[in-house]
């Protein structure tokens, strides 16, 4: 209540200022009456009586003043004084405060922008209920150390055996064409086990999970819908819960729509979730994403101690789980793992194009400062304190960096928009960006303290001076002041010292982007085009009925114009499927670990190699008597010779996948990046499309541009079967561009704030030199008077800058060499200590910084001695 | 006639708020009546009392309001607010234990 009345109270005086006086004069010249009056009456006269009225009262002016300092708002109208002051100030110098705010904005923004991505990701914390409690669980090779994907028979085994999970449930990729809502559509899901959802806890926003009944086999086929899906497919209407929706022929009973802010790990954003029938694949098999959630007050170690000790009992007693172990994880950090390296990294780059800026603006009110300091001197004669001239000085800092704070907030929405856009869509960072109010808080202090850390040095030393000498030099000595002088070199070697760090960050991650652009594929990348189409099972039911379609199909795609020959296969390279078996070599009798021996393996038709230019090393290619019933046969790449069975010749002899028949080697063909060109080369074995016929994908080399011919092609497609959908349409080149958008992204923003931060330490380096050329103009002329050359002069200015210069970039080096180990998840055929880069970076960094100091030495030479000495 | 005695810091508050606890009074309204019930003892400077009913009018003891006074014209008249109240009490309090105390070092020396 009085807290409410006082606020008032300062309010009102704040902003009604001058009524509150009018009321004073009012209230003061109402005493004064009264106190003539009382003379009056006492028997003065009426002029005597107002002199001796005033008299007593004193002067008016006086109590009134007295009255304002009781009003307890004097910081806050001096604030506004200085604010006018400093606006005044900063407009009559536009090129310095355009300078100044767009530095400041660069910093702010970049910083924003990181802050901004880092609390959706990091702090918030994951939507389900106790989400610290949820874990990701993962089957670990014990001699290779790299986490894989666990089997359904292990994690059976471990649900039944371990006393640390309240639940626990695993998932799986899925795709199914959904009919029956306009085009036939290849859709993507997640098969979920029984209990997923109670696991995380997460309601489902419309309907309910999945019952027990449902869950088991035979009784599956129900479905979750994906917010997204249900708005883009059903119009987003209530009423479809309990309807039927037709996937891949099957008709799927609707329990429910998940809430838009759901979100699972996975490489893919799901738009359905399904129970995963069950089919034992034995320990051998490897393919399911685990999750379970720990028990109240059970850790992580507990759990990992627990598994460890299941895992060991269990290669006792199944062979094919020999070497293998479990890992506990904690379901964030195994979130992010993907993510925060990056975000990292993002962060380093944005902090050092911070300290740059600020360094750049410090020196700029530095210099600035030095230049004004009659000006302050003046002030301090007159009486101003320190602290009023600190203050005074620190405002001006705080109202440039408030400007850059405000340009900064624009610079920081189009880079998170950036952001947005090359992040995997699965991750749907755009839903997971909002403003909150520790952003704001963030955004507040980094701005405050942005105008604390560029204004307090230059504004304590500013202040910090003596009067009578400042007063008598002219703005114009003899030599600049060595100390002033000093502090700007420091604030240069230290945005040359960032800037070089940052280059070569930079450098790095261009050198490792042109490795991969440039990396062998070993298939032909351009005038390929890749589609997806998926024969449903409900009506191509066998292989006879298979073979006939790709038979009648394919030789249509080839005659069209502008294709050179067409081919279907199971998987094409990034294309998303992947399946892979252990092989066995006939004739190799000592047991290997299975992982050893475990190969991709993929059914294509004859023309599958020569379409995609994987090149036939040894043997023959398939061809039109590699029938189903012919004798079994298979091609191996190099990489599957040189693993399986090194120094050997593989042609005529025989493999086998695990229990099936023995296929003789025909052929050997060379090696191709499955993956794309960040993963490494894996054995690989394929087999005729008429030996095992389920193939996914078509391939089209073409003579002319890829997108001319697809209309043709969707056309013989729908002529023969209108309900087959098509997707993943794309050329090759847009498949590597796909795979490789993240290190592209990652690449771009570190390229452009490097050459940001080189900016901005290169103006920084100009301006000094260029002050202090301007501050030195007597002491040059004074040299070139007693006979200095030109030459001679603009040759001591450059010397002195490549000093800054070397100086810098020593440091720059030695930070970049500690930290460039940071980048070394994201690096291909690059080491982070790579010479060539490291040594590239400060070179590259001189020869712009030298240039840069050219305008301000060439500046020194034309000094003209005769008017340089007269100017005092 | 005596000098006034000059007012003991802080009894100034005192005496501004007791003056106007029964009934609201304006600026000169408060210095005459400070002057009569003190029996012309205590006089109030000018130049002291307006800043000090500025400064308990900001913290919130006092509120005014312009009236017309019986002469017919307008002043700003104090009101004691619910807090002032208080803050009266406290300061009669503190008073009191001062001036007792002051009398008990003036008997026992």
């Amino acid at each position: 209540m009085r807290l409410l009345r006082v606020f008032r109270r300062r309010a009102r005086s704040l902003f009604r200022g001058a009524q509150v006086d009018g009321e004073l004069q009012n209230e003061l010249a109402f005493h004064l009456e009264q106190l003539t009056k009382e003379n009056i009456a006492a028997g003065m006269d009426a002029g005597e009586a107002r002199l001796a009225a005033r008299r007593a009262l004193g002067g008016t002016s006086l109590i009134a003043e007295q009255c304002r300092d009781q009003r307890r708002i004097g910081w806050l109208t001096d604030l506004r004084k200085d604010v006018q002051y400093s606006w005044r100030m900063l407009r009559k110098s536009p090129g310095f405060t355009a300078l100044a705010v767009v530095t400041l904005a660069l910093g702010v923004g970049a910083s924003i922008a990181v802050y901004t991505l880092a609390e959706s990701l990091l702090l918030r914390s994951l939507p389900y209920a106790t989400p610290e409690r949820l874990t990701a669980i993962y089957s670990v090779h014990a001699r290779r150390g790299e986490l894989e994907s666990v089997g359904g028979e292990d994690f059976r085994d471990w649900q039944a055996a371990n006393t640390v999970f309240e639940r626990m449930a695993f998932t799986d990729f899925n795709q199914m064409t959904l009919t029956g809502h306009g085009d036939a559509e290849r859709i993507t899901g997640t098969f979920v086990s029984e209990g997923f959802f109670e696991m995380l806890g997460a309601p489902p926003l419309l309907g309910r999970w999945f019952t027990p009944q449902e869950q088991k086999p035979g009784a599956d086929r129900v479905i979750l819908l994906s917010h997204g899906f249900w708005m883009r497919k059903m119009g987003g209407r209530p009423e479809v819960v309990g309807s039927t929706v037709f996937l891949s022929g099957f008709p799927y009973r609707i329990a429910g729509v998940m809430p838009e802010s759901f979100r699972f790990n996975s490489w893919y954003a799901a738009e359905y979730w399904t129970p995963i029938g069950y089919v034992n694949y034995g320990h051998q098999n490897h393919q399911y994403a685990g999750y379970a959630r720990l028990k109240p007050g059970v850790t992580i170690q507990a759990a990992q101690a627990q598994m460890s000790e299941i895992a060991r009992r269990m290669e006792k007693q199944f062979p094919d789980c020999a070497g293998w172990g479990v890992r506990v994880v904690g379901l964030r950090g195994d979130f992010l793992k993907e993510f925060s390296p990056a975000l990292g990294i993002f962060a380093i780059a944005a902090l050092i194009v911070l300290l740059v800026a600020c360094g750049n603006v410090a020196s700029l009110l530095l210099a600035r400062g030095i230049g004004r300091s009659k000006e302050i001197a003046v002030r301090m004669a007159l009486g101003a304190g320190r602290r009023r001239v600190v203050r005074l000085l620190l405002t001006e800092s705080l109202l440039l960096s408030c400007l850059g704070a405000v340009a900064g907030l624009a610079l920081a929405a189009w880079l998170i928009r950036l952001a947005i856009a090359a992040a995997p869509p699965h991750l749907q960072l755009g839903a997971m960006v909002s403003v909150s109010p520790t952003l704001a808080a963030f955004a507040v202090v980094l701005t405050l303290s942005t105008g604390l850390l560029t204004g307090l040095w230059p504004a304590l030393r500013g202040s910090r001076r003596d009067l009578q000498s400042d007063l008598k030099e002219s703005g114009n000595s003899l030599v600049a002041g060595r100390q002033q002088v000093r502090s700007l070199n420091s604030l240069v070697v230290m945005e040359i010292a960032l800037a070089v760090v940052l280059l070569t960050f930079a450098g790095l991650l261009a050198k490792s982007f042109a490795y991969l652009l440039h990396t062998d594929l070993g298939y032909r990348t351009d005038g390929l085009l890749t589609f997806r189409i998926g024969l449903p099972s409900s009506r191509y039911k066998n292989d006879q009925a298979r073979i006939q379609f790709w038979d009648k199909l394919l030789p249509q795609l080839s005659a069209l114009p502008g294709v050179v020959s067409a081919a279907a296969a199971d998987g094409v390279p990034l294309g998303g499927t992947y399946s892979a078996n252990p092989l066995e070599v006939e004739g190799q009798t000592a047991p290997r670990d299975w992982t050893d021996v475990t190969s991709r393996t993929s059914s294509v038709t004859a023309s599958y190699f020569r379409t995609l230019g994987i090149p036939l090393r040894a043997g023959r290619s398939f061809n039109a008597g590699d029938v189903a019933d012919a004798e079994p046969v298979v091609i191996v790449n190099e990489t599957f010779v040189r693993k399986l069975m090194p120094g050997q010749t593989p042609l005529g002899r025989h493999v086998r996948l695990g229990g099936d028949k023995w296929r003789r080697i025909v052929g050997v063909i060379g090696d191709a990046r499955y993956h794309g060109p960040a993963q490494p080369v894996e054995s690989e074995a394929y087999i005729p499309y008429t030996q095992d016929s389920i193939l996914l994908f078509v391939a089209l080399r073409t003579a002319v541009p890829e997108e001319g011919v697809f209309g043709a092609v969707r056309n013989i497609i729908r002529r023969m079967d209108p309900a087959l959908p098509i997707s993943q349409v794309r050329t090759m080149r847009q498949s590597i561009d796909l795979a490789t958008a993240m290190p592209r992204a990652m690449m771009a923003l570190v390229v452009a704030f490097a050459i940001v931060t080189l900016g901005m330490a290169t103006l920084g380096l100009a301006g000094v030199m260029a002050y202090t050329v301007s501050r030195r103009k007597r002491e040059i002329g004074l040299r070139m008077a007693l006979g200095a050359q030109g030459g001679d002069v603009s040759r001591a200015v450059v010397r002195s800058a490549a000093r800054l210069i070397v100086a810098g970039s020593a440091i720059g080096v030695l930070g970049a060499f500690a930290g460039a180990r940071t980048l070394e998840s994201f690096l291909y055929g690059v080491r982070p200590h790579d010479p060539a880069v490291i040594a590239a970076a400060p070179l590259v960094l001189a020869a712009i910084a030298l240039l840069a100091s050219i305008g301000p030495a060439h500046r020194a030479a034309s000094v003209e001695p005769m008017a340089a000495l007269r100017q005092e | 006639m005596p000098k006034p005695s000059d007012l003991l810091q802080g009894t100034l508050d005192l005496l501004i708020l007791k003056a106007i606890s029964r009934e609201p009074a304006h600026g000169w309204g408060i210095a005459k009546r400070i002057q009569l019930l003190s029996d012309e003892v205590l006089s109030v400077q000018q130049g002291s009392l307006y800043p000090a009913l500025h400064r308990l009018e900001q913290q919130g003891w006092i509120t005014a309001e312009w009236k017309d006074t019986e002469l017919g014209r307008e002043a700003k008249f104090y009101v004691l607010t619910r807090e002032g109240r208080r803050q009266l009490e406290r300061e009669l309090q503190s008073w009191s234990r001062l001036s007792s105390a002051v009398q008990l070092v003036l008997e026992r020396t």
